[in-house]
């Protein structure tokens, strides 16, 4: 605030179509607003039409004015579009879009809020009807209560240290914060005494008479002697054991979200719990005034509501977090800027549909010289195959020891129907070449990769075979086939052949070997960048359904001085923005 | 993704797909099929009105009519469309599981 030109408190009401209001104080000039934080805004608003830089609020030479930073749409100020103007108390900002939510501006000078405040207190004491000590300590406990709203305290803290306002300010012997439990019934979540200690929630034994008349009225009950109360309440077992002598029950209610079905319909207040006071005193609660009851249940439902949305944030970050490691592992454990081999040009692409794929691909030296080139296909997506995939890697990585890969097929194939609850299977094909060209090859249900050879692009099988983990009873071969100096494969996923354009047409094997005949003469990098934008130009826009994956080799004979050396793109996971 | 069942002569039971068996598709009829499964000898697995086979879909078909078959029952897949059964054959699953494209011939063979 050092360079505004009087001591002002400014703030923001933040009004939304769809939940409750914020409020956002301007602690700092020029106070930036816009989409994000990365941004430095001070206030963020999270509303995708909402540019990244969209407003500013500065001092200025006559007053705070408001500046238009490049929203879409332009800003406007009192339904005036304004791209730079002076602020006054009451102002009303909308940003670009009309069913966004609108910013009112607020204004007063320190001087002016500290009047404000002494006279709104002195009109809350009239209205209490009496200016005695005891309700100004409980209006100055219910602004504490307020601030709790915002403090950062964990939950428990917070929810306690509201049971401790409310019992000092309505004189309680305890307090108890209930929450519904999964079957809709009120639990007690949190429980206080008057010295500020607090009891186990499942010691408690609030009377459920009582909450359920405040429950079904929708509003505070406050009963000043159960004894005296309707026959109901008095038979009521749990009154009759503690021998209690009254109780105030709030009922606490979000605020409404959502539209409602009809105009004639009040959106439904969704419960969130109840505050139960009680005394073992009869006349505790005749004293008290409404106001400071629903004040209390505003307050109280306020915190809870805010503490749920806090709560369900904090496990949507968790998911996202895990999710971002899962991701991070993927992309660690397939190869890392595919590297030449001395027969053998490579270049490859993983380009999963979601965080994480069930798609992989990777290629490794064997102790005697041949080198194995892999790709396989998990059933499904995310995080259900990503997990198979690793598992796979993992399996055949063990060839490096010197196992058959038909051994390892079978190994995998019964290890993955004995345990069937893993719900996956995967096609694979997985090759090893040697110096000479010999491409010895094993499949599992896999298409058959692409073989380039001088120009003419053809199938290096056909016909079906099983595949890895859904058929107990499946048998695998060892096939081989001879490759010539400069012959081509490629190794792709079902992704690139079923990748759908807006009508659900599939790119198919036909126009991926046109693709690929179109580019016999280039550059590994190229054919690849040239297939993928093939199937790019084919979907126009449409949605990835599934992981993209290509693995390209080139086999060149190592004594060949002739044959090209590729120069590569980095190989590697490309993952999706 | 619908699936309906009825039955039919010699303790026979159709079951009647429709729809695309993608993911969704799969997940929609897994609980259906898995009970199915544990219940009928002999099963008669109707893939005229299915449109598409994903992986998942073939897992769908294949796991509950394993289960049949280790229980000493039988399971015949009947009028696949073109590219459903290119998706079966390139699997080898007509390796293990009969395919039909005759009514009859499958009734024939699930008694």
């Amino acid at each position: 605030m050092s360079e505004s030109p009087a001591p002002v408190h400014g703030y923001i009401d933040v009004v939304f179509s769809d939940r409750p209001q914020q409020v956002v104080s301007i602690n700092e000039l020029p106070f930036l607003i816009g989409r994000g934080r990365e941004s430095g805004n001070h206030l963020a608003i999270d509303d995708l039409r909402i540019s990244r830089k969209c407003a500013a609020i500065s001092a200025g030479p006559s007053g705070i004015c408001i500046e238009d930073r490049g929203q879409l749409n332009g800003i406007f100020v009192n339904g005036k579009p304004t791209s730079a103007g002076i602020l006054a108390d009451g102002d009303r900002i909308r940003l670009g879009i009309d069913d966004g939510c609108q910013l009112v501006f607020r204004m007063q000078s320190e001087a002016q809020t500290q009047e404000e405040v002494v006279t709104k207190l002195r009109s809350l004491l009239g209205s209490l009807g009496g200016d005695s000590a005891d309700d100004l300590k409980a209006l100055r406990l219910l602004l504490e209560a307020t601030s709790l709203l915002h403090s950062q305290l964990p939950l428990e803290s917070v929810l306690a240290a509201m049971l401790d306002h409310a019992i000092v300010i309505t004189h309680a012997d305890r307090g108890m914060l209930l929450e519904p439990d999964a079957s809709g019934v009120l639990q007690v979540r949190v429980a206080r005494g008057r010295d500020g200690e607090s009891f186990a929630p499942e010691t408690m034994n609030p009377s459920r008479s009582v909450l359920g008349q405040a429950m079904e009225l929708e509003s505070a009950v406050i009963n000043e002697d159960l004894r005296l109360a309707d026959r109901n309440l008095q038979s009521a077992y749990s009154v009759v054991v503690q021998l209690l002598r009254s109780a105030a029950v709030i009922p606490l209610y979000g605020a409404p979200r959502g539209q409602a079905s009809s105009p004639m319909e009040a959106p439904r207040r969704q419960l969130l719990g109840a505050l139960y006071l009680d005394s073992r005193r009869t006349t505790t609660f005749s004293a008290l005034d409404r106001q400071i009851l629903d004040a209390l249940g505003a307050q109280a439902a306020s915190i809870l509501d805010n503490a749920r949305l806090l709560e369900r944030e904090r496990e949507r970050q968790r998911l996202e977090q895990e999710l971002s490691i899962a991701r991070q592992i993927q992309q660690a454990l397939v190869p890392q800027g595919l590297q030449d081999y001395p027969h053998l040009a490579v270049t490859g692409i993983h380009r999963p549909c979601h965080e994480v794929g069930g798609d992989y691909f990777d290629v490794f030296t064997l102790p005697d010289g041949r080198i194995a080139i892999m790709i396989s296909d998990v059933a499904g997506k995310g995080l259900g195959a990503a997990l198979l995939t690793t598992m796979l890697q993992g399996a055949l990585s063990g060839m490096t020891l010197g196992v058959e890969p038909v051994k390892v097929f079978y190994h995998l194939n019964s290890f993955l129907c004995d345990r069937a609850a893993v719900g996956r299977y995967a096609t694979m094909f997985f090759g090893l070449l040697d110096q000479d060209g010999g491409l010895e090859f094993v499949r599992a249900s896999h298409p058959s990769p692409l073989l380039l050879r001088r120009g003419e692009v053809s199938e290096l099988y056909s016909g079906g075979s099983f595949p890895i983990g859904l058929v107990e009873q499946a048998s695998f071969k060892a096939e081989r086939i001879q490759l010539e100096p400069g012959d081509t494969l490629l190794l792709y996923t079902d992704g690139v052949t079923e990748a759908e354009d807006r009508d659900r047409n599939l790119f198919g094997a036909g126009r991926l070997k046109e693709a690929v005949s179109r580019h016999k003469d280039s550059s590994l990098a190229e054919l690849q960048a040239g297939i993928l934008s093939a199937v790019e130009r084919f979907a126009e826009g449409a949605s990835q359904s599934d992981d993209i994956t290509l693995l390209v080799v080139r086999y060149q004979r190592p004594e060949d001085g002739t044959a090209r050396t590729e120069t590569q793109s980095p190989g590697g996971m490309q993952l999706p923005v | 993704m619908t699936i309906s069942t009825e039955s039919m002569e010699g303790g026979i039971t159709r079951v009647l797909l429709d729809g695309r068996l993608d993911i969704q598709g799969a997940a929609a009829i897994d609980l259906r099929m898995n009970v199915l499964a544990g219940s009928s000898k002999f099963l008669l697995i109707d893939l005229r009105n299915v449109s598409f086979l994903g992986s998942m879909g073939l897992r769908s078909i294949v796991i509950p009519a394993q289960a049949v078959r280790r229980r000493g029952g039988k399971v015949a897949l009947f009028g696949p469309v073109p590219i459903v059964e290119e998706v079966l054959n390139a699997s080898n699953i007509h390796e293990v599981i009969p395919i039909f494209h005759d009514l009859d011939a499958a009734v024939v063979a699930l008694c």
